[in-house]
């Protein structure tokens, strides 16, 4: 790869390399690419002219766009005063982000990205703080562990994964030392998790971060344990696959223009062939880019951004995967 | 400064006892019922009788009505350190003791969720005075002008309270005079 990818967006918005606050797009150089498991490639990135990088909340994740696509990566350092923003990627196909990443891009590089963006973040009201993790899903949760290191924050650790692949293993094992519980292989995190979940003490609040199926059972299991909502905090890092939806028809409250969405298209899209124009990134309610008010009317909230409050406040949405109900929707636009 | 103290907008942060007390939520597993004085422990039989018919573990603190609102927040605050997620609280009595055992519940992690109080007499209030920081048991109401046990100043009783520091806001009447 020898020339960045530029948006549209971009290219007015954000020249390379200057200091710009949390969300805003920008371009980093790789500085370096290190070999973490036999599937997974730590890219380490910086910007090119010396400035300074934008601290992050620990959990937080930044978007990095390739040809045609975008993915949302978390940070795996504590977050403050950054030196780099350090990715885990994990190879998940040829066809993908991470393929393009890991094939195609070497040191030196440009990409293309936006954030630190952070909907995981610690609650630092919590008396103990339980990190959970399976996989690659441990990007997150190193970050929260540095952090919790650095702070002197009470902490136990699970982390689940393969015999074979388990990034930042030793990492985690000497910043967690006595408060890990590992679990290697699937029937040992199952056996294990609800043990962990069972035995924490009143105050405690859970991060996890994993495939969507052990994020199911971690949710689950808190629930039936008695753990409240705002005690199970999660980071999804597969957007789940969406059905069709409903069509409905949406009102652009500004200019009063009307348009049908059918069942299968997205309001992002129906807004791109009318001409409206809407920023986006990831187009599957991670990035957080395509953010819209609402005027009015009932929507179908589908992002994995929103906190279940902020989705009834219903005050915006996210127009790449949120949908309206009949005609109702009222965007500000 | 007008006569009457009224606040626009009305102010949000005094708490709404309701008359009877409230239903509790089920989705707990371990659960506190706390009877702090003789008028709480109908409510607490009451929570008790509707948690037991559910299959839920319960424990039962009962504090008679002389226990000083001190111990009895100590003595919670213990409870609470020792419990495991899951665990839910149920509270009723004097307004003063529980508002100071639930500040010191949520101290420890403890989330509004989780808490379910309920007042059984309003009588006292606990009035925090941000001169000297000291706080003012006072048989007295919003709206009232009371000493301050710390430091002697003359508070008037706001209609706010602090969930945190378990008081309404005292102030001052003479903190805006010319010297």
């Amino acid at each position: 790869m020898s020339s960045p990818v530029l948006t549209s967006a971009l290219a007015e918005s954000a020249p390379s390399g200057t200091f710009s606050p949390a969300g805003g797009l920008r371009i980093l150089t790789v500085r370096a690419i290190n070999m973490l498991a036999p599937s997974v490639k730590e890219f380490v990135l910086a910007p090119a002219d010396g400035h300074r990088l934008a601290s992050y909340a620990p959990g937080s994740h930044l978007v990095v766009s390739g040809p045609g696509k975008a993915s949302a990566y978390s940070l795996t350092d504590d977050g403050a005063a950054p030196d780099a923003y350090r990715i885990s990627v994990l190879r998940c196909s040829q066809a993908g982000l991470s393929g393009w990443l890991h094939d195609a891009v070497g040191i030196g590089d440009m990409l293309t990205v936006a954030g630190p963006r952070s909907s995981f973040r610690p609650d630092l009201s919590a008396r103990h703080h339980l990190l959970v993790a399976a996989g690659i899903g441990i990007t997150p949760i190193l970050s929260h562990l540095r952090a919790a290191r650095r702070w002197g924050r009470s902490t136990t650790v699970f982390y689940g994964h393969s015999a074979d692949t388990a990034p930042h293993l030793d990492t985690v094992r000497g910043l967690a030392k006595a408060d890990l519980v590992e679990a290697v292989g699937r029937k040992q995190i199952t056996e294990k998790l609800p043990e962990v979940l069972a035995g924490q003490p009143f105050g405690t609040v859970a991060y996890a971060c994993g495939p969507a199926g052990f994020l199911q059972a971690y949710t689950r299991l808190g629930r039936e344990l008695g753990w409240p909502e705002q005690r199970l905090r999660q980071e999804h890092f597969n957007a789940p696959e969406l059905e069709a939806g409903e069509p409905f028809t949406v009102t652009l409250a500004r200019s009063g223009r009307r348009f049908l969405v059918p069942a299968g298209t997205s309001l992002l899209d129906v807004l791109d062939t009318q001409g409206v124009e809407v920023p986006r990134m990831c187009r599957k309610g991670v990035c957080g880019q395509c953010y819209v008010g609402i005027a009015a009317g009932a929507a179908v909230h589908r992002d994995l951004i929103l906190s279940a409050a902020e989705r009834d406040s219903n005050r915006g949405l996210y127009c790449c995967v949120s949908r309206g109900v009949g005609d109702t929707l009222a965007l500000d636009l | 400064m007008p006569a009457d103290h009224t606040v626009i907008p009305p102010a949000t942060s005094l708490p709404r006892w309701t008359a009877s007390p409230p239903e509790l939520d089920l989705s707990g597993v371990r659960y506190s019922v706390v009877a702090i004085g003789s008028a709480a422990e109908a409510v607490a039989d009451q929570w008790t009788g509707a948690l037991t018919k559910t299959g839920k573990q319960v424990h039962i603190l009962k504090f008679a009505g002389t226990v000083p609102a001190e111990e009895v927040t100590r003595r919670l605050e213990v409870h609470a350190q020792g419990q495991l997620n899951g665990w839910r609280l149920a509270m009723a009595g004097p307004e003063a003791t529980v508002l100071s055992a639930a500040a010191a519940v949520r101290q420890v992690g403890g989330l509004h969720c989780e808490l379910t109080l309920h007042a059984t007499d309003l009588g006292t209030v606990r009035v925090y005075c941000p001169h000297c920081r000291s706080t003012t048991l006072t048989q007295s109401s919003p709206g009232a002008v009371i000493g301050c046990s710390g430091c002697g100043r003359e508070l008037r009783i706001r209609p706010h309270l602090s969930r945190r520091l378990a008081g309404y806001l005292g102030s001052d009447i003479h903190a805006e005079e010319l010297a």
